[in-house]
């Protein structure tokens, strides 16, 4: 006779199911027994290692947003100028999205769903990806004569146009939005002509 | 014999709009009070004082009522926006009146606020259409301000798109967690956002004062 799956197992296939489930069918319409029964797993094995719906979806959120950061933020840390860093970041999230569609829409749109619990998580990333953007101003020479809430527009506005873009039946491309929204995110700091680089300088080559 | 005309009943159209109004405002409140997903047709019906008989036939059901309430939002604060906006001036004073007026409309009616920012964003796939659509209806406006910027046909062709998310996402973010401040707080940030890309900081900076 076979053996029960191990919780580690187990835990990895309700990961899988609840990223499958919510992001076919939205947080709300998904329940305990859904994802259960999705990753085939007994519903007790559930509750053993989850306290609920909303702790599942959380800690999984967790796992993805590590991720995500992992490739963003480790961009972010590499050598050289802040606009070079930033490009890099830029290039590292937008491909990290395009590897992981059911994981954007699980940590944006349906993260909205879960209500108040999800907000200090949201917050935490957020504040780091206004961070980045908000270093341009160390390359001012007034650093206070840009407020920080250009940062938070500017993020805003990429956060808005990659949802908007999600959505579309025809998105598009990285190549086409980046180069826009790295304008957009550098130009407070470094000026219209400078920022104006950014839409010719296309896509990285990718690691292998 | 005819009823004489004082006592005569008011037309069910009348009746059914009088009861559709006072149902909206009641719902606009409750879903921005326990959010989308925590609001039940029960919340609603005990509001609005209405039979649940009564909601469907004027509904359907939560979700339409929702984006009722979120149109009807929509709707007022666009009347009111316009209404704000001076008929002469050039873009960039006229755009800094439409922001003053958006910002004290939200300073003023909080949870409409929520409602039209926030609480949208979880209603679903068609109050998620609507919200984009939102967006999308302020492009055109943004975008003449290509006409006087300097930097014209230079500019991203997204940048209008990208503008408008912008703004409405940073607000978002304010009003999640609680500290969306004062009108004149956040106009000078507004304009910043909004207004600085088309005209540059010098001109912004002027109509920031």
């Amino acid at each position: 006779m076979a053996s029960a799956p191990s919780s580690l197992e187990q835990r990895r296939q309700i990961g899988a199911a609840i990223l499958e489930l919510v992001s076919a069918r939205g947080y709300a319409a998904t329940s305990e027994d859904d994802i259960a029964a999705e990753a085939g797993v007994q519903r007790a094995g559930f509750d053993r290692l989850f306290a609920g719906k909303e702790d599942c979806f959380l800690q999984f959120y967790d796992e993805f947003t590590a991720d995500f950061n992992r490739a963003t933020f480790g961009a972010y840390e590499g050598e050289g100028t802040w606009r070079q860093r930033l490009r890099a970041a830029a290039w590292a999230a937008a491909n990290w999205m395009a590897d992981h569609p059911r994981e954007v829409r699980y940590g944006t749109i349906e993260m909205l769903a879960v209500g108040e619990a999800a907000q200090p998580r949201r917050e935490a990333t957020l504040k780091r990806c206004v961070q980045m953007i908000d270093d341009g101003r160390l390359e001012l020479d007034d650093p206070d004569s840009v407020s920080r809430s250009v940062a938070e527009g500017a993020l805003g506005a990429i956060a808005e146009t990659l949802m908007k873009n999600l959505s579309r039946s025809a998105p598009a491309q990285a190549e086409e939005l980046v180069p826009e929204l790295l304008y957009l995110a550098v130009r407070p700091y470094v000026g219209h002509d400078s920022a104006l680089e950014e839409l010719s300088i296309g896509r990285p080559a990718r690691e292998p | 014999m005819p009823t004489p005309a004082g006592k005569q009943k008011l037309p069910k159209e009348v009746m059914e709009a009088h009861q559709r109004e006072r149902v909206l405002n009641a719902a606009i409140e409750v879903f921005a009070k326990r959010g989308y997903p925590g609001t039940t047709i029960d919340h609603l019906v005990d509001a609005a004082k209405i039979g649940v008989g009564n909601f469907y036939a004027l509904f359907g059901g939560k979700e339409a009522c929702f984006i009722a309430c979120y149109e009807r939002v929509v709707t007022e604060t666009r009347v009111q926006i316009e209404a704000a906006i001076p008929a002469e001036g050039d873009w960039a004073l006229k755009a800094r009146e439409a922001l003053r007026a958006l910002l004290e409309v939200l300073e003023a009616e909080p949870l409409r606020a929520r409602l039209a920012l926030v609480e949208v964003q979880t209603a679903g796939p068609k109050a998620l259409a609507a919200y984009e659509g939102t967006l999308e209806s302020v492009i055109p406006l943004l975008a003449a301000g290509r006409k006087e910027s300097p930097y014209a046909k230079e500019l991203p062709q997204r940048l209008e798109e990208a503008i408008a998310g912008g703004l409405a996402w940073f607000l978002q973010q304010r009003i999640v967690v609680g500290e969306l401040g004062s009108a004149s707080e956040r106009l000078p940030e507004a304009i910043e956002i909004v207004i600085e890309p088309f005209v540059g900081s010098k001109v912004a900076a002027k109509l920031a004062k």
